[in-house]
């Protein structure tokens, strides 16, 4: 299970979607702040929303906006660039750069990108938390059964190798 | 003679104490995560979203009506890092209110940006600001401003003590001298009060 998470995580990487800033925040996680990285994604996904769905409006001004259109997408950028979404922050420049150009239409057409490669990055970081979670899940269980485990074989030298009929740890007096 | 900033008195008094960074900026990703590399990097941290906020916080707002922050401990602020790019008041603008305020002028200032553009680099560093750092900021950026404030600290703490070495020492004929009141002369210039 942790390879396979280990796997999905390196995935990403390799396949472009994060860059060395995500790795940033992950070294920044501690036990005093174990969800840090996920508290920050959730941030991102939030301030996604309201910047797609102005820049999306925006975009149906006639004519449209490019100094406007330009301040949004450059915040939105920002918020990539904090996550290490690099994908979406590619896609960002790209518009940024056909806003400078006064292009319209490609401007439109880069945009439909944005919002794809967004779309793709949330749903594989959605799964890599959701991953992340059951297998913690599961080592919860794994050390408590480890635990167990070792009670029974105290156990079984206390009664001289006999073992016991209940599963409850016991002390030896 | 230039009154030596409160903030560097603190730290050369007391190593023991955190020093306080405000950080400045609008994006609530930003503010989350410079929060995060400020505590990890063992500062103390207040962050706020926007310049009028930070200079409320320094107790330089125009507003008297303006309630002050008070986050209870009255800390001095040592370092001030904030946003390049923010709505309203733009990080530059905040940078030279402070460096045209007598009181928070000695304060450092970083200016943190995601654009490289070399022009807007020169002139906040000719406006007074202490680094420019690309966003995204790293930990090791931090570390690096963490040890060059420190030794600005002490290497001001450091030149006030040996001005104060270089007072005049004053004739031995004080000793008679029943006023005991007379204060040495605050700088070297100044010339000696008369004695008998």
């Amino acid at each position: 299970m942790l390879r396979q998470i280990a796997n999905t995580r390196q995935s990403l990487f390799d396949q472009g979607y994060l860059d060395e800033q995500f790795i940033q925040l992950e070294e920044l996680q501690d036990n005093s702040n174990p969800n840090f990285v996920e508290e920050v994604v959730t941030l991102f996904y939030r301030d996604s929303a309201r910047f797609l769905s102005r820049l999306d409006q925006a975009l149906e001004n006639r004519p449209l906006d490019f100094n406007k259109l330009d301040g949004l997408m450059h915040q939105f950028k920002g918020s990539s660039t904090s996550i290490g979404a690099k994908k979406v922050k590619t896609e960002c420049t790209h518009f940024r750069n056909y806003c400078n150009a006064r292009n319209a239409e490609e401007c439109k057409r880069t945009f439909q990108n944005v919002k794809k490669e967004y779309t793709t990055l949330r749903k594989k970081l959605e799964a890599y938390f959701q991953l992340s979670k059951i297998c913690n899940d599961e080592n919860e269980d794994i050390s408590y059964t480890w635990v167990h485990e070792y009670h029974w074989d105290q156990l079984s030298k206390c009664n001289g190798g006999e073992r016991s009929s209940t599963e409850e740890p016991q002390v030896c007096t | 003679m230039e009154t030596m900033n409160v903030c560097c008195d603190q730290i050369a008094s007391s190593n023991s104490n955190q020093l306080h960074v405000l950080a400045v900026d609008d994006s609530n990703i930003d503010r989350k995560v410079i929060e995060k590399l400020l505590k990890v990097s063992s500062f103390k941290v207040t962050v706020v979203d926007s310049g009028s906020r930070a200079l409320e916080y320094l107790g330089l707002e125009d507003d008297k009506n303006s309630t002050r922050f008070d986050d209870g401990s009255g800390l001095k602020v040592n370092l001030i890092m904030t946003d390049y790019s923010m709505p309203g008041m733009t990080g530059f603008e905040l940078l030279k209110k402070i460096k045209n305020s007598s009181a928070l002028k000695e304060i450092p200032v970083v200016i943190m940006s995601s654009e490289n553009i070399v022009t807007r680099i020169d002139r906040c560093l000719e406006e007074g600001a202490e680094d420019y750092l690309l966003k995204p900021v790293k930990l090791s950026d931090v570390r690096r401003l963490k040890d060059s404030i420190l030794k600005t600290a002490g290497d001001l703490s450091r030149k006030r003590k040996r001005n104060d070495d270089r007072l005049p020492v004053l004739p031995s004929s004080l000793s008679c001298h029943r006023n005991l009141n007379i204060s040495p002369p605050a700088s070297p210039q100044q010339p000696t009060p008369k004695l008998c």
